[in-house]
């Protein structure tokens, strides 16, 4: 029996538009940030979002809502208007682009009132009149029904890349990433901004419409990476998250790039005193294994090293590191304070054990604690306090008699003396780091001291260590550190400049 | 309105996969109930024909025309456990993009139906069709295009939407056929793994190579995502967050099936409300619990260390239980202790409770005013007496110190209180007191407790100042009646001598009765001390030494305290007892808001105490406004209160008697009516917690553990991403890092000893890890992988190479010489050598010691070489020498090297000059020298030191 396919094919218009509004958003939450993105979209610089009790309000700076929009959402919000004719305006608005819009015919509400440049344009219901601005768009709801505490978090959350500055209940929201150590705009074929973290976060990119998130995708192969892609007009046809995901797909690779380019550049321009800056740099790179294996970062310098006998700090790149892990293990601490007692000349790693541990799991490196000097004091005993004592008393003695003691002038001294004291000068004068700034020879025979302020040591010419430093130095300035190791009595060590020529 | 066109447009809102429709045909089977779907695909003739066969509730015609063929429209909205909803699902078989569309459907009550569409839906034809079993058939047919497997492109497309599919209302898979080849399977992954299931949430986690996560609604897939933080839609819903999904070999792999998800309508997402959270959280959790679980499988934990904690927290609860339910039962009680006196709880509204002005009075004082004073809920009856209750009293201004608080069996209370009963002219007295301790009870003045008033059994001591006093055992308030009569109590001693102020005090003497005089001292002093509370009233404070009376004659004004304190101690000056008394007067039957202070005199002509009060006009109360100055009239004029007039009590005769106790009076032993809400939350709510622990909804899992599981990889996670690891804290605390020999240790340890320098390794097992274990230093066992990813993360020290130096390690008498010294000096570091060692030393700090190191040198060191050249000769310098540059290497503070080096310094110097000297004597007499020459310093000679 043949059937009127126009009776048997239909559509249930009351249903679509009550399932169309929320079709693809999460809730009715959503529709504020709807509402926020048509603003955005229609050009305004600043928008205003007012929720409060039971009413919802948006207004903007922007152009006024097209007539045709209106039109369109005047017909769809018209009970009393045929199926058709409403299944038309949906079509229209749908057409336009206008989801936010959609949305609000679906939102359960009291009122709905459109205000642009000051006229009424559209009312539902029987809304209070308030005052509005003279130029832009305002949308006000009563006795809406959504649940405010998402619809604020959802806001935060999704103007955070907005070109234009969105006001919530009279605050600004934040924009921009949070915490961020780099940021950079994305560059062609995708159009948005990148940014690296500083936290942990996983990588995370933002797809937005018209400045307005619409959903997210992470980036499975890294951390600390924040990007915003701005679809546009390019994701209008998608208008499901899950489709603008799946469309977006290869742009995800090509945003993936673009970060680890931007870690790479960033982790050997950051300023030095930024150690935890760095290291976040770091550990994005090497998070994941295809990257941080790469050719490009292997020969990023990103991981410090001390280097020398002063343990000079150097960037360092992975194949370096490799280099000198060949057949042996790399030295490396946790901190650059840790290698103050190494001594080695060989490179130190300074490394944190999680980044030693992501390093030895890619490649294979194993890490040694550099050899440490840092001995511990003597064991305490009788004798050590009694030569402690002992020096105390010595020093104390020479102070005392120092303090009438003059220096022998030069043409009082004898040769030997003259030739001693002047190689012990000249050590003086030639170092930087000196427990004393001057030496003279005096009578007495009291045991060396340094004396007063002038820290100059003070040589008692008849002390018999003395006499016998003279002797030798005089004839042998090789032994003048000896020497003064001597007379100096334990209680430091003559200049370093003098063991060189010893 | 074009029905093709908006069912395309629905279709196509599914994604670009075109074989969705299959998921979509599940969807319907599973929401009519069906336990079995068979798809067939075939092809003849040119054609692919795909038949969709459910076993279902079928539908009829009516309600296909009103429902599936009605886009939007849908039979299942705001149904329960339905996986449709939109009325647009069915449509999407329009990607297959079928010439013709055959719908059969067989009811359970009714007559068969088909109806026969053509691709464009242009065209339709209904047919009515002979009773069947129960269901659905769909057939779609199209043109066979060449390279078109249809069969594998559904069966692949009803295995990614629909191999979960569970038959609606049950936990079994829906039985789902195609070509013969069954789809459906248990929700499973490859161990690791557990799968779970917790109202209306099922699912399963895995430890795998690459991340996965899938989110199925009803057992229909919905999304695919890297990790399970992708599903929400802003990023700090869920807090935690058990492992990166970076790690190679560790990637979390989830797969979630809500029951109660809120897809959207292109079921490519599923809306981030408290469903999906929940099922979110309940997947982490079970990951987390998967890994420690692997972790015991692995590497399991004796009994008694995993029975440790539960054991403790157990014990934890049951302590809070007992004391918790011994606690509120003390409470709980209707026995009490009691106390002396009836009493019963106040009602909530009472008034602030009376409580012992004395506790906080000071005395009076002239450079300072009292303290802001509290009113008193004190009430009594015939109400027509004007009264002065008399709380405490005073003999002398010092006295504040003395009346505090008396402790219970204070030797001050020992007396009992003997007080006449009453029989006439009698006051009923009622108040609420609040302890702890005890309280003296407001007697009036000229009055005495009757001491019959107050039943029950318990104590009513007497004050030496003949206050009668009650114990209260706690701050809980109560309720006080008693009767009060005409009478004195007696006193440990009468107040009157106790100080002479000749010359201060007007004299008295010519009157005749302690009343008359009573009355010239209270006008006296009214005239010469003028009643002022004013805050900036103050006397010269170093009268106060002169005394209380001539400093407050010296200020001419004062508070109450002060004008009656000066009139007692002229009373007392003048012979006639008295004190002063603080309290509250009583007018129309309630106590006045504010203390007040006065005197009680002892009127010897009649046997009782009488009020004198020198503020006349009474002082007003704190904070109201100061009064006019008493004029000498008004001062002289007695005021209108009865007792006010000094000797002259009121006519009591002519007072209506003061009614009975009233009947029905109780007194009771309290019954208190404690907070014990509070107190039974601290011993039931434990229980709670602990049925509830119990009886709680509980997570129905079954794990399937990997025996061959590599536990190195995750301690390589846990190593490289510790924070992403802190939700398994098993990792960081379960010994998992085997050691050589026995046992093994826990990351956290594993840091703490790399930290300190003595984290050791070795994986051949060498004698010298062998030693470093016997002394006691923990040596990982690098063989194991575990070991050695732990190992050469953490940079521990490599025992066998060690060995391999140590081997050839050797010492020449100069260096025996250098460790000799070094030892004697309590140095702890030796110097070896070894050819084994480059040019750089290598240093050791010896295992199972606590400071010692070992430095082994390349004996091919040109300063060594050098040292060793003069040790021969000069074997004090080469000493000398090889400590400096050792102790230089070794970075030894200066001072320290200074003393390690200065004694040596000096035996080579004067090594040295023995032997320049012409006739040097030999190394044996050059010593014997250097000796002596040492004997005579300060510091004994290098080489004499204690070994």
């Amino acid at each position: 029996m043949n059937v009127d396919v126009a009776e048997l094919l239909t559509i249930d218009v009351e249903a679509e538009i009550r399932k169309l509004a929320e079709a693809e958003l999460g809730g009715p939450w959503q529709v504020p940030a709807e509402l926020v993105r048509r603003s955005l979209r229609a050009g305004a610089t600043r928008v205003d979002v007012e929720l409060a009790g039971s009413s919802l309000r948006v207004s903007d700076d922007g152009p006024a809502i097209a007539d045709a929009s209106l039109e369109a959402l005047r017909g769809l919000l018209d009970v009393a208007a045929a199926p058709s004719a409403r299944h038309r305006a949906l079509l229209e608005l749908e057409g336009q682009g206008e989801v936010g819009l959609v949305a609000l015919a679906g939102l359960q509400r009291r009122t709905l009132r459109i205000v642009c440049d000051g006229a009424e344009r559209l009312r539902a219901g029987d809304p209070k009149v308030r005052p509005v601005p003279a130029r832009g768009a305002v949308i006000e709801l009563e006795g809406v029904g959504l649940d405010r505490a998402q619809a604020k978090r959802w806001l935060e959350v999704a103007v955070r890349f907005s070109p234009a500055s969105v006001v919530l209940d009279g605050v600004e929201l934040e924009r921009g990433a949070a915490n961020a150590v780099v940021e950079a705009k994305l560059e062609a074929p995708v159009a948005g901004t990148l940014a690296l973290l500083r936290s942990d976060e996983p990588a995370r990119v933002w797809l937005l419409r018209w400045g307005v998130v619409t959903t997210h995708a992470m980036l499975p192969g890294t951390t600390g990476v924040e990007a915003a892609v701005e679809l546009g007009e390019r994701g209008q046809r998608q208008v499901g998250a899950g489709e603008l995901r799946a469309a977006f797909k290869r742009e995800l690779a090509e945003v993936e790039a673009q970060a680890i380019e931007l870690a790479i550049a960033t982790a050997s321009a950051l300023d030095p005193r930024e150690p935890e800056d760095r290291m976040k740099v770091r550990a994005m790179l090497l998070a994941s294994a295809k990257v941080a294996k790469s050719a490009e970062v292997r020969r990023v310098k990103m991981l410090p090293a001390l280097y020398g006998p002063s343990h000079a700090r150097e960037w360092s790149s992975i194949d370096q590191l490799l280099h000198h892990a060949q057949g042996k293990s790399v030295l490396a601490v946790d901190t650059e304070a840790r290698a103050a007692n190494a001594v080695t000349q060989a490179p130190i790693f300074v490394l944190s054990p999680a980044e030693r541990a992501r390093l030895s799991q890619l490649f294979g490196v194993a890490f040694a604690p550099p050899p440490s000097g840092g001995v511990a004091g003597p064991l305490l005993s009788l004798k050590g306090l009694a030569e402690s004592g002992a020096r105390a008393a010595r020093a104390a003695a020479g102070a005392v008699q120092g303090a009438w003691q003059k220096a022998v002038p030069v043409e009082d001294q004898t040769e030997a003396e003259r030739a001693a004291l002047e190689v012990f000068k000249s050590a003086v004068q030639t170092s930087s780091r000196k427990p004393f700034n001057a030496v003279e020879l005096c009578e007495g025979d009291g045991a060396p001291h340094v004396k007063g302020r002038s820290k100059t040591l003070m040589l008692p010419r008849g002390n018999a260590e003395v006499a016998a430093a003279v002797a030798l130095v005089s004839a042998d300035p090789s032994w003048a550190y000896t020497a003064l190791t001597a007379l100096l009595g334990g209680v430091t060590m003559p200049p370093s400049a003098l063991r060189a020529r010893s | 309105m074009d029905f093709r066109e908006r069912a395309w447009f629905e279709a196509e809102r599914y994604g670009a996969d075109p074989w969705v429709f299959v998921r979509e045909l599940l969807q319907n089977a599973r929401d009519a109930g069906a336990a079995r779907v068979r798809i067939d695909v075939s092809e003849r003739d040119g054609s692919v024909r795909l038949v969709c066969r459910d076993d279902g509730a079928g539908m009829t015609e009516a309600h296909a025309r009103r429902f599936l063929f009605r886009l939007y429209a849908s039979s299942k909205e705001g149904e329960q456990g339905m996986a449709g909803r939109f009325g647009v699902g069915f449509w999407s078989i329009l990607r297959f993009e079928p010439k013709v569309i055959v719908v059969r459907s067989w009811p359970r009550e009714g007559t068969g139906w088909e109806i026969t569409l053509d691709g464009k839906l242009e065209h339709a034809q209904s047919v009515v069709l002979p009773h069947g079993y129960h269901g659905t058939e769909l057939v779609l047919t199209r043109p066979a295009r060449p390279d078109d497997d249809v069969s594998r492109q559904v069966k692949d497309a009803a295995r990614m939407h629909g191999r979960y599919l569970l038959a609606k209302g049950s936990q079994e898979p829906l039985d789902v056929v195609i070509d013969g080849e069954r789809i459906t399977e248990e929700l499973s992954l490859p161990a690791p793994s557990a799968t779970f299931r917790r109202r209306g949430v099922r699912g399963a986690v895995a430890l795998g190579d690459a991340p996965h996560v899938e989110l199925f609604s009803k057992g229909l897939h919905v999304r695919t995502a890297a990790s399970v933080d992708e599903l929400l839609a802003s990023p700090d819903a869920t807090k935690s967050r058990p492992m990166a999904p970076l790690l190679e070999g560790l990637a979390p792999q989830v797969v979630l099936d809500g029951d109660a998800l809120n897809l959207v309508r292109s079921r490519s997402d599923a809306r981030d409300d408290k469903a999906l959270r929940r099922a979110v959280q309940l997947s982490q959790r079970e990951l987390a619990r998967l890994i420690e679980r692997q972790l015991q499988f692995s590497r399991p934990v004796p009994w008694w260390r995993r029975a440790l904690k539960p054991a403790l927290v157990g014990a934890a609860v049951l302590l809070s239980v007992v004391g918790g339910a011994w606690l509120a039962s003390g409470f709980l009680r209707t026995e009490r202790p009691r106390p002396p006196i009836g009493a019963r709880p106040l009602p909530p509204t009472a008034a602030e409770p009376y409580r012992d002005p004395a506790s906080h009075y000071a005395g009076p004082r002239t450079d300072a005013l009292p303290s802001t004073q509290r009113p008193v809920d004190l009430t009594y009856w015939p109400a027509a007496y004007d009264l002065h209750f008399a709380s405490f009293h005073l003999t002398r201004p010092s006295d504040g110190a003395d009346l505090t608080w008396l402790p219970y069996g204070s030797p001050l209370l020992r007396r009992p209180y003997v007080g006449d009963p009453c029989t006439e002219n009698c006051v009923n007295v009622r108040l609420s007191l609040s302890g702890p301790g005890w309280a003296r009870l407001p007697v009036p003045t000229g009055y005495q407790l009757d001491r019959s008033s107050l039943h029950g059994a318990g104590d009513v001591r007497r004050t030496p100042e003949g206050e009668p006093a009650i114990y209260l055992p706690s701050s809980l308030p109560i309720e006080v009646v008693y009767r009060v009569g005409l009478g004195a109590a007696p006193v440990d001693r009468m107040p009157h001598e106790v100080i002479n102020l000749r010359g201060s005090a007007p004299d008295v003497s010519m009157y005749r009765t302690d009343a008359a005089k009573a009355e010239a001292l209270r006008r006296w002093v009214a005239q010469h001390i003028e009643y002022s509370n004013d805050p900036s009233l103050k006397v010269l404070r170093e009268l106060q030494a002169a005394g209380f009376v001539e400093s407050a004659l010296l200020a001419g004004a004062g508070d109450c305290d002060v004008q009656n304190a000066v009139l007692a101690l002229m009373l007392q000056s003048s012979g006639v007892a008295a004190r002063l008394t603080v309290g509250y007067i009583g007018r129309d039957g309630q106590a006045d808001p504010l203390l007040h202070a006065w005197v009680e005199y002892w009127d010897r002509q009649n046997d009782a105490w009488r009020v004198s009060d020198a503020s006349l006009p009474l002082s007003p109360a704190i904070g109201a406004k100061t009064p006019a100055r008493p004029t000498r009239a008004a001062a002289a004029a007695p005021s209108k209160a009865p007792v006010a007039v000094a000797g002259r009590l009121p006519d009591l005769s002519k007072l209506p008697s003061a009614p009975a106790v009233p009947a029905g009076f109780q007194v009771t032993v309290p019954e208190w009516h404690a907070p014990a809400g509070a107190f039974a939350l601290l011993g039931v709510g434990p229980l709670f917690a602990l049925l509830f622990l119990v009886f709680r909804p509980r997570v129905k899992r079954e794990t399937q553990l990997d025996a061959e599981h590599d536990v190195s990889r995750l301690l390589q996670g846990a190593l490289a991403r510790p924070e992403a690891f802190q939700h398994v804290p098993a990792l960081f605390e379960q010994p998992l890092v085997p050691r050589r020999g026995a046992g093994a240790i826990s990351l956290g340890q594993a840091y703490e000893l790399a930290a300190a320098g003595r984290l050791y390794s070795s994986d051949a097992g060498l004698a010298f890890s062998e030693r470093a274990m016997k002394a006691g230093a923990v040596v990982i066992d690098a063989m194991r992988p575990e070991g050695k990813v732990v190992a050469e993360a953490l940079g521990a020290v490599n025992l066998d190479r060690w060995d391999t130096i140590l081997r050839g390690v050797g010492v020449t008498p100069l260096l025996e010489e250098v460790n000799r010294h070094l030892a004697a000096r309590g140095e702890r570091w030796k110097l070896m050598l070894s050819a084994a060692v480059s040019h750089e030393p290598e240093i050791l700090n010896v295992p199972g010691s606590k400071d010692q190191k070992w430095v082994v040198l390349n004996g091919d060191a040109q300063w060594l070489e050098k040292a060793e050249a003069s040790s021969a000769g000069r074997p004090k310098r080469a000493l000398f020498q090889v400590i400096d540059e050792a102790a230089l290497w070794l970075r030894m503070p200066a001072a320290r090297r200074g003393r390690l080096l200065a004694p040596l310094a000096r035996a080579a110097m004067l090594e040295e000059l023995e032997a320049r000297r012409p006739s040097s004597p030999g190394p044996q007499q050059a010593q014997q020298r250097i000796d002596e020459v040492d004997a005579a310093a300060v510091v004994p000679a290098p080489g004499k030191v204690r070994s």
